[in-house]
């Protein structure tokens, strides 16, 4: 086995034996780091936006020989992998080419919430051939939401917005809210998945609390910008000062940085301690 | 001469402000619509029992509406001084590549992060793009004695501000906030924009009104040819510059209010022509009024259908192109 700071070279080449892993998706980087030294000692390369704090909960934690792969077909091909691990939004393309060169692929699908994330940790653990590893990775996940979930007698109504959109049911965002002991007012009013409403919507829905992203460092001026944006000042959320920023890392994750939102968002409930 | 299609288009005008105060979520009546514009009007405070309705008429719905006119107003009269000025009544201003290169340095201004800087710095760097668009069409021109050659200098510069626009949503495809950002802006949009855009909007549009307006005896001497134009004491290169940078004025604060909406430049004086006449002294101020109802119109209605967000840039291209396609027709290759 190899160990966790062992050369990057290792890494990058894979040793004699092992697999050779290319991970293609942002959940796929962070849930083959969590599994450990027997998963990582597979890996050659890992997605491009592996490093980019303001979507991975593993930024900066794999050795820099790992290649960062941009996804197209050629330099995918040129690392000579056993096992792609892709997304079902990879291009139709990709995808084809690398099952037509031989090479097994695994496609996740459904990046929206604790369920999604179970199962497509214990499909990644599987496909590096440590299920037992995978079993206790998604142990260690319910452990921790059982941790982070607060106790409530009352849930307040979050909306989530970024970027014009709301998140409704049936997205990561409906999970977190609920497991902080909030209720998603984007759900409550019948929307599912991620959907682009108006700034007139959001002020007539009127939220308590509403959730941003933030990046590193600008959380403060981004709160401070809505709270005082024409029509959302009028809000609920505005006039009590409930606009909370969450880092976008958290709040976009489909890993367990979706833990991370819950635990930032808890500690704003009426309720929390 | 009677001036029906400019109270027609007056009287549309307003009743479309008037549908664009009570369309939209929230149940706001007329009544309570108008009792909060008039409050608001007077100076007073909102009322501190409703304001989230105060903030939906006030803050969100009055502004829009206000900026959709001006928008629709400065484009609608751009793309009569465009026609004019080009002797073609298929010409628009999109393809002097101003509002191409207003959006060319939005875009970069989204992709160097600058936009979180304040509301102000996207309209700035538009109104940047466009006047710089202007400047180089200007200087690569400064020679050139035929119109057609600004025109086809200005179609190479909006590809050219195009094709850097599209690298730079090419390179940022693996950060899907910034190109989903960059994609809708490019779409245009009044959502969210507030008295502060308007303000800012203002100013540049009405300059650029008053500016298209003393144009119009010179074009309307110009539509009889560039000799006899000549012939009648019209300074061809001065009105060049002066309708060339009117035209950027306008298109540029358009762009920068709300990003780019095209076909509405061409269509508006073409329908308006029909109404009105050639002549630039009734073409001017009611493609000025025609635009500003055909564009909130466009708001209004996408609104009044549906609660999804559609951008009207999305709509009056997809009006646009049927209609560019009816003149072509119509005219055949004589208005080319």
């Amino acid at each position: 086995m190899l160990a966790v700071g062992c050369s990057a070279r290792s890494h990058g080449t894979a040793k004699s034996g092992d697999r050779r892993v290319v991970s293609q998706t942002v959940l796929s980087d962070e849930v083959l780091w969590a599994l450990g030294d027997r998963a990582r000692a597979q890996v050659v390369a890992i997605s491009a936006l592996a490093d980019d704090a303001r979507y991975s909960a593993v930024a900066g934690a794999w050795p820099e020989a790992v290649e960062r792969a941009p996804l197209t077909s050629e330099s995918l091909l040129s690392l000579t992998p056993d096992l792609v691990i892709v997304a079902d939004f990879t291009a139709a393309e990709t995808r084809r080419l690398i099952t037509d060169a031989g090479i097994e692929t695994v496609t996740l699908s459904g990046f929206d919430g604790f369920d999604d994330y179970r199962r497509n940790a214990a499909r990644i653990a599987e496909a590096v051939r440590l299920p037992e590893a995978g079993r206790e990775l998604v142990a260690r996940f319910d452990a921790r939401l059982a941790e982070v979930s607060p106790k409530v007698t009352q849930r307040p109504l979050v909306l989530s917005f970024s970027e014009g959109n709301v998140a409704g049911a049936a997205t990561s965002f409906d999970d977190i809210a609920r497991a902080a002991g909030f209720a998603n007012l984007a759900a409550d009013r019948g929307e599912t998945g991620h959907r682009r409403v108006s700034l007139e919507q959001i002020v007539a829905w009127d939220p308590e609390y509403l959730v941003v992203p933030a990046g590193p460092g600008d959380a403060a001026t981004i709160v401070a910008d809505l709270a005082a944006r024409p029509g959302l000042s009028a809000t609920r959320a505005a006039r009590h000062g409930h606009i909370v920023a969450i880092a976008s890392a958290s709040l976009y994750a489909s890993g367990e940085g979706m833990l991370d939102a819950v635990a930032a968002l808890a500690a704003h409930h009426p309720e929390a301690a | 001469m009677t001036h029906r299609a400019e109270l027609a288009a007056a009287l549309v005008l307003v009743a479309l402000l008037l549908a664009a105060l009570v369309v939209g979520p929230g149940d706001v009546s007329l009544s309570t619509a108008l009792e909060i514009v008039v409050r608001r009007l007077g100076g007073g405070a909102p009322d501190p029992t409703a304001l989230t309705l105060d903030a939906l008429v006030w803050d969100l719905r009055v502004p829009r509406a206000l900026c959709a006119a001006v928008v629709g107003a400065a484009l609608g009269i751009a793309g009569a001084v465009t026609q004019g000025l080009l002797r073609n009544p298929l010409a628009e201003p999109g393809v002097l590549g101003i509002s191409a290169g207003a959006a060319t340095f939005a875009v970069f201004g989204f992709a160097l992060g600058l936009d979180a800087m304040g509301l102000w710095v996207t309209p700035g760097l538009a109104a940047i793009g466009a006047a710089v668009s202007l400047a180089l069409l200007l200087w690569i021109c400064a020679d050139a004695s035929r119109v057609a050659t600004v025109l086809l200098t200005g179609i190479a510069l909006a590809s050219v501000a195009g094709a850097i626009t599209t690298l730079m949503l090419a390179l940022s495809s693996e950060r899907w906030d910034l190109g989903l950002k960059i994609v809708r802006w490019l779409m245009g949009s009044f959502e969210g924009r507030s008295w502060a855009h308007l303000g800012a909007a203002l100013v540049p549009t009405l300059v650029g009104l008053v500016a298209a307006l003393w144009l119009r005896v010179d074009l309307d001497a110009l539509s009889l040819g560039h000799d006899t134009a000549h012939s009648l004491g019209v300074q061809l290169p001065r009105l060049r510059r002066v309708a060339l940078g009117t035209i950027a004025l306008l298109v540029g604060t358009a762009t920068a209010l709300c990003g780019v909406i095209g076909f509405v430049g061409l269509v508006v004086p073409h329908i308006v022509r029909l109404a009105a006449g050639p002549g630039h002294g009734r073409l001017l101020p009611l493609s000025a009024l025609a635009g500003a109802a055909g564009l909130l119109a466009v708001d209004v209605l996408t609104r009044a259908v549906t609660s999804v967000v559609i951008p009207p840039g999305v709509v009056t291209a997809l009006v646009g192109g049927p209609v560019l396609v009816w003149l072509l027709r119509r005219h055949g290759e004589g208005a080319t």
